[in-house]
């Protein structure tokens, strides 16, 4: 009996995370960079009794401020083949209208709609029909100019549309909630009441980030099998000097400590940098805090 | 009467009749007096006897004796004329007063008292003949202590042939000889002469072990299988090539891949790709049961040790007809019977692992032997995990795997033997943090185990039927899980059962039939991404499938062949193979004809043909996480061969291949979003095609090796996706390896490798995923790169001290000595803009120290 399409090996896993290599991680951010989506709703109802959804959805780009609305676009697919085919769109995606500076965009049910071939329902999809909720996908793409030339970022976010009302047992979604953000001991989500000194990193030392997610936002939902769970939340750490223990921690408390090291002349020169940190449930729900500034100490 | 004074006897006898008798009378008969007509004879002679140790003035004495013999023929008296002294004189007296004669006699014949003079010589006697030496000795190889039978042994002395013998089926000879010094010879083939000079005392009995070095060791073969060839291309390797083929570590599975056909599996992969097939379409057997796991964790040990390795069948493709459910090639592992003479042992440590065997005979035809290994390189392992790894180790990977074989003979018709062998190996990880998936953390635990009791019975069942049956009864268990959500745990019972007939109808027919069967029962529960695709992607974006099922598959399957051979030189083999698959309920019927031709004393020709069918794998015909009504993946198989002797030990062989792959099983990716579409589909096709050369080279005891070169290409089309390279296309591999025997119990053995790269799926960009955070990598056209060319040498040193009961090795065979950083993929960063070499193996020495006796 063969099983050598399905058995993991378990040697290899080890093996790769042994060799991380020396390339640049993924909490150093030195280029444009997506760090999340923030929709409101995390999901589409198309439920004829409710008034018809409005979905708004904001990109948290770094750097930010240094886009140009006409390098920023939206497009939505109401059904995707998924990340096995690099979310190629099963019916033909359609642009979403034009974003905002900022690059966030608001789309109607009408633009959603216009995406299906006219006999829609949920028309245009495969004949058998879909189990509902599909995973469509909103897909965002961004490019900024710099000496070395054009850097095009795409970032997507899968948001489940249900074909009818929400199923029994079925709660919608929320966002993670940060409870608590410090670094260095020094508070910066919530925002301080009044000014305080930005937190310190030293040279050749570490400080220590600290983020709490409010439990309250942790949501319990059904999986594929209708058993009930309790949402994972992971939170990214990014710093645009320094480098993080780690970049990324699950759980609802979590400290990583942030290293004084691999600074560049221009960081010192500068003597701050930027963090951020970003909390998902894995299920389309996004928080950001960020950005935060953090002094170098010489 | 001792033996020097019989000796004095038979002297004086000799001569005594010698001697002159004179007439009693000292003076002549007058005149008219009776003369004397016939002296006295002597009738019975009585010999001196001499006290023992009586020492001669010289080699011979002589007395002089009067003797008066009287009418009656006795003598009346005796006296010393002329002596010797004594007690020469005094023994020569008693002696004659003790003759006997015929009396002297007148004309008249009247018998008469006659005085003779009786010179009596005594001669001292020969030194006695001494009593035999006898030595009672075995012939044993040095070392193994393995008996050598059916040796011709010989005494020998000045050129002289003194005793002869032969020894029995325990290698135990006797000889008898009269001296006390001899030089005993044997000639055992294969071996060192014997020319031993014995000394011992005349009447001795002694009993002495002598120890032949073995000459021929692992140079002899690599054995093109045995006359009957079954297949066209069978190439086997015995235990002893295995034990010192450099880079393999004495590994049985690792030393295989050596031989032309087999692609280079990646690093710590342990795949077998045989022939430009898929991993899972080849199958190892031991003794013609499949063996569940092959290797250790790591690829570097398969899980059954070589300790009871007898030798190692490897057919890359065209297989006979009485092996199913592959598509691709086979490998069977033969076990080779305890030793039922003594008792032996084996101990090798290592810096990998740590192994022991017993075995001996228990009398009765019985035979029993058992070996154990365990790994310790999870002691090892801790020390070179990165600090920044956030990786911790509750468990570090380890293995034992065991062995227990009983053999029972009770005539030469019949062999019993039952096998009791298992493997388990075990890791608990910690991924404290998660590295680069935020599904990719917590504890990983991976068992997997197996255990298989299995009995073999060999019977002649007339002297042209012989019947091979073996039955299995097996315990596969399989438990790994990552974090809370994704585990598959396995737990399969199987019982299986071969029998085969093979009748000898005539030189020119033989037939053979059989039935294969399997039985599973599997308990299945598991929670994984559904990966259903051909280039890998971060777990979390995937959605997970899960499901717990109980399922009973069972393959019954029979077969049968016939090998005409209308001329000696010339044979065919046509066969089929007719298969049901319990999964997917359908038949499978596997038509195949092997041809061999003797062309003439140096050259043979092979060919074959054949259609090869498996099932799905099962979850890929499961019912809810695949499709059920799949039907079998098949190959066609067409090969060609020449064997061709140059000189004495140098053979090439050429064997150019094709085959047609259809009916190949792929994912439906349409399937990700519409479930009435089927996850699976027969739509998958390919093609494979090359040849393979192998050029062995065997000089004398000295060196052996070969050249091994494999020109392959192997293609896969899944549609919609246009034809593509298939994973392990390796289309030039190149080994080279041999052995030296230094003498004095070193040798040296080097292996060379030039392989081609696999090919790879270029990374174009990627795609941030925010709901998980992490980049799906967007690729080119599947295996449309190639990664870096393979090469590494390796070196083996051993070095053997062979004493009488035992021997020790002491070896270092040494992977990759050149440390060449060998590309075996490419490592990337977060969001794939940056990319470095993955590599293989650094150099990897493992020194070790092995003692049997």
């Amino acid at each position: 009996m063969r099983f050598s399409r399905a058995l993991p090996c378990a040697f290899a896993l080890s093996s790769l995370v042994a060799c991380s290599g020396n390339l640049l991680p993924p909490s150093y951010l030195d280029n444009l960079r997506v760090l999340a989506i923030l929709a409101t709703p995390l999901q589409i109802v198309l439920d004829p009794s409710e008034p018809p959804p409005t979905i708004a959805l904001t990109p948290v780009v770094y750097p930010a401020g240094s886009l140009l609305t006409d390098q920023q676009s939206w497009s939505f697919c109401p059904v995707s083949a998924g990340s096995i085919a690099a979310y190629a769109c099963a019916v033909p995606a359609c642009a979403l209208p034009s974003p905002n500076p900022d690059g966030s965009v608001v789309a109607t049910a009408a633009d959603l709609e216009s995406c299906y071939p006219a006999e829609s329902g949920a028309p245009g999809l495969p004949a058998a029909g879909l189990s509902s909720p599909v995973e469509t996908t909103f897909t965002y793409t961004v490019s900024s100019v710099t000496a070395s030339g054009t850097e095009t970022r795409v970032a997507v976010l899968q948001l489940p549309l249900y074909l009818g009302p929400l199923p029994p047992g079925v709660t919608p979604n929320r966002p993670p909630a940060f409870q608590a953000v410090e670094i260095g001991g020094v508070t910066v989500f919530p925002a301080p009441a009044s000014p305080v000194p930005p937190p310190v990193l030293p040279n050749g030392g570490s400080v220590d980030v600290h983020v709490a997610i409010d439990p309250a936002s942790v949501d319990t939902y059904l999986d594929a099998d209708g058993r009930p769970q309790v949402e994972t939340i992971t939170v990214d750490f990014y710093a645009t000097a320094g480098r993080f223990a780690s970049d990324l921690a699950t759980g609802l408390d979590n400290t990583v400590a942030l290293q004084g090291t691999s600074f560049t002349p221009a960081d010192l020169e500068a003597g701050t940098l930027e963090v951020y940190v970003v909390a998902l449930d894995l299920r389309g729900g996004q928080a950001v805090v960020g950005p935060v500034a953090v002094a170098i100490a010489p | 009467m001792t033996g020097r004074a019989l000796a004095a006897h038979l002297a004086t006898l000799a001569l005594a009749l010698a001697a002159p008798p004179r007439a009693a009378a000292a003076e002549p008969p007058a005149a008219g007096e009776p003369s004397l007509a016939t002296p006295p004879r002597l009738k019975e002679l009585v010999p001196a006897e001499l006290p023992p140790g009586t020492s001669f003035p010289s080699p011979e004495v002589t007395v002089i004796l009067s003797l008066e013999v009287g009418a009656s023929g006795r003598v009346e008296r005796a006296s010393v004329e002329s002596g010797t002294g004594e007690p020469f004189d005094g023994a020569a007296l008693a002696a004659a007063r003790r003759f006997e004669f015929e009396p002297g006699r007148l004309a008249s014949g009247e018998a008469v008292p006659v005085t003779v003079t009786f010179r009596m010589r005594i001669r001292e006697p020969a030194p006695a003949a001494p009593p035999p030496f006898r030595l009672a000795g075995r012939l044993l190889e040095r070392g193994s202590r393995e008996p050598l039978a059916g040796v011709a042994v010989v005494a020998r002395s000045e050129g002289q042939v003194l005793a002869r013998a032969t020894t029995d089926a325990e290698g135990r000879f006797a000889v008898e000889v009269r001296t006390s010094s001899f030089t005993l010879a044997a000639a055992p083939e294969g071996h060192q002469r014997l020319e031993a000079l014995v000394k011992g005392e005349p009447g001795e009995t002694r009993e002495e072990n002598f120890y032949l070095e073995s000459l021929g060791g692992p140079n002899e073969t690599v054995v093109s299988a045995t006359p009957l060839l079954r297949e066209v291309m069978k190439q086997v390797l015995t235990a002893e090539q295995v034990a010192v083929m450099p880079g393999s570590s004495g590994d049985a599975l690792q030393a295989v891949l050596n031989l032309p056909g087999a692609a280079r599996a990646p690093f710590g992969s342990g795949l077998l790709i045989l022939r430009g097939s898929a991993p899972g379409d080849s199958r190892v057997f031991l003794e013609g049961q499949e063996i569940p796991q092959l290797y250790h964790f790591g690829g570097i040990r398969s899980t059954f040790a070589p300790t009871f390795l007898e030798s190692i069948e490897f057919v890359p493709g065209n297989f006979s007809v009485d092996y199913g459910r592959a598509q691709g090639g086979i490998i069977d592992v033969r076990v080779r019977d305890p030793s039922p003479l003594g008792f032996h042992g084996e101990a090798d440590v290592n810096l990998y692992d740590v192994a022991v065997e017993m075995e001996g005979g228990l009398g009765g035809g019985w035979s029993l032997g058992g070996a154990f290994r365990r790994s310790w390189i999870d002691t090892f392992l801790r020390a070179v995990i990165p600090k920044d790894a956030h990786l911790s180790f509750t468990t570090a990977p380890r293995f034992y795997d065991f062995q227990f074989i009983a053999t029972w003979r009770p005539d030469p018709s019949q062999r019993l033997r039952l096998m009791f062998y298992g493997s388990m190996d075990r890791v608990v990880a910690l991924l404290e943090e998660p590295e680069a998936d935020p599904t990719i953390t917590g504890t990983f635990d991976a068992l997997v185990s197996f255990y298989n009791l299995q009995a073999d019975y060999l019977s002649a069942l007339s002297s042209k039927l012989r019947q091979d049956t073996s039955l299995v009864l097996g315990l596969q268990e399989v438990d790994t899980g990552l974090g809370p959500q994704y585990f598959f745990d396995l737990k399969l019972r199987r019982l299986a059962a071969r029998t085969s007939w093979t009748l000898e109808l005539s030189p020119v027919l033989q037939g053979r039939a059989g039935i294969d069967a399997e039985v599973y029962g599997a308990d299945v529960s598991l929670n994984l991404p559904n990966a259903a695709g051909p280039n890998p992607v971060p777990p979390s974006t995937l959605p997970q499938i899960g499901t717990t099922q109980y399922v009973v598959l069972y393959y019954p399957a029979a077969f049968a062949e016939l090998r005409i051979a209308p001329f000696p030189s010339l044979s065919f083999l046509p066969g089929v193979r007719v298969d049901w698959y319990s999964d997917i309920r359908r038949w499978a019927v596997d038509p195949r004809l092997l041809m061999r031709w003797q062309v003439g004393p140096t050259t043979v020709l092979k060919a074959g043909i054949g259609l090869y069918q498996q099932p799905p794998e099962p979850q890929e015909s499961a019912a809810v996480i695949g499709t059920p009504d799949l039907l079998p993946e098949r190959s066609l198989q067409v090969s060609a061969g020449v064997l061709q002797t140059l000189a004495p030990g140098v053979t090439l062989e050429v064997t150019p291949f094709y085959k047609a792959l259809d009916r190949q099983v792929i994912p439906n990716a349409n399937a990700n979003y519409d479930p009435s579409q089927p996850r699976y589909t027969n739509l998958g096709t390919g093609k494979i095609y090359g040849v393979e050369t192998l050029l062995k080279v065997n000089l004398g005891d000295r060196f052996s090796g070969w050249l091994a070169y494999t020109f392959q290409r192997s293609f896969r089309t899944d549609p919609p996706s246009p034809q593509m390279p298939f994973d392990f296309d390796q289309p030039n591999n190149l080994t080279v390896l041999g052995t030296y025997q230094l003498g004095r119990g070193w040798s040296i053995g080097a292996r060379y490798r030039l392989i081609s790269g696999n090919p790879d799926t270029p990374v174009l960009s990627s795609i941030y995923d925010s709901a998980t955070g992490v980049y799906v990598p967007v690729y080119g056209a599947t295996n449309s790169e190639r990664l870096g060319t393979f090469w590494a040498l390796d070196i083996r040193v051993d070095k053997v001290w062979t004493f009488k009961d035992w021997k020790l090795t002491l070896y270092l065979d040494t992977q990759n000595v050149t440390n060449h950083k060998n590309q075996e993929d490419w490592l990337y960063n977060y969001d794939y803009s940056q990319r470095t070499e993955l590599t293989g193996l650094p150099i990897l020495p493992i020194l070790g120290i092995k003692g049997d006796w």
